[in-house]
């Protein structure tokens, strides 16, 4: 964000300059308001009056939309930054409460590469005319249907897939025994 | 902290397994000799072997390193064609 101290904390060397353009322009702000107030200092003697206030006032609105024009509004520019950035680490502040850690692999990932390897599985037994190519073929498509199995039963917290991918496994080490020596 | 980092390992890992299996796969379907394409099955295998790890079924990737990776390949008539 804006005013996040942590990122600038990651690069020292901003925030070195940071630390020093802040120290000269304090020091070129209290100069400058220090003689302000010595050379108000001598019309401040007499208490102010109501109509003193006013037209202080009227003077100073004045000012602001005409000589100060544009001091008044980089200063409006940095009050709406420091608001931004003010509110801006609370709602970051409250997504890291919520997500701080990474979220794990989401099961979309997996189920598009079982996807995956079926598809090249079953192009694999069809375009191949060599037996051999085939069963290794069939036996990808049944890996990435254990795959799938796998994952439902992870992210769904049931046994059952763990269950029917070992019963997919022996069928496929049965078919391979069988099938393989017989090509 | 640590549970981000094994996060990110866990990210790491699955692209890179399945990088290594899709590629692995496609070159199982495209060598001319078969026992390539077998090695190469073997490599698909072992990857997915390492995702079902990855998906805490510890059980079932050792079953797929002993039958799939290990029987099968090492009863592969193959051998026999190669010697």
């Amino acid at each position: 964000m804006l005013l996040d101290l942590e990122e600038e904390l990651r690069s020292g060397l901003k925030l070195l300059y940071s630390k020093v353009l802040a120290v000269v322009l304090a020091v070129l702000f209290l100069l400058g308001s220090s003689m302000r107030c010595g050379s108000t200092a001598d019309r401040k003697d007499r208490p102010l009056s109501a109509r003193d206030v006013e037209q202080q006032c009227e003077d100073d609105r004045e000012v602001l939309f005409t000589r100060y024009l544009f001091p008044f509004e980089i200063v409006s520019v940095l009050l709406v930054a420091a608001i931004v950035g003010a509110v801006g680490p609370e709602q970051e502040e409250k997504i890291r409460s919520g997500a701080m850690t990474l979220p794990g692999v989401p099961p979309v990932f997996y189920l598009i590469l079982s996807a995956i390897l079926f598809t090249i599985g079953v192009i694999g037994a069809l375009t191949r005319r060599n037996a051999i190519i085939v069963f290794i073929c069939i036996e990808m498509m049944l890996n990435a249907v254990n795959l799938t199995l796998i994952t439902f039963s992870r992210f769904l917290q049931s046994i059952d897939g763990v269950i029917f991918a070992f019963f997919v496994m022996a069928v496929a080490a049965a078919e391979a025994a069988v099938g393989w020596p017989s090509s | 902290m640590a549970e981000t980092i094994g996060t990110v390992f866990e990210w790491l890992i699955f692209f890179g397994v399945a990088f290594v299996s899709i590629l692995a796969s496609l070159l199982v379907i495209t060598r001319k000799n078969p026992i390539h394409s077998a090695v190469f099955l073997v490599l698909t295998f072992l990857c997915v072997a390492v995702l079902y790890l990855l998906l805490y079924s510890q059980f079932i990737a050792v079953i797929q390193v002993i039958v799939y990776a290990g029987a099968i390949v090492h009863a592969d008539p193959l051998r026999d064609h190669a010697a």
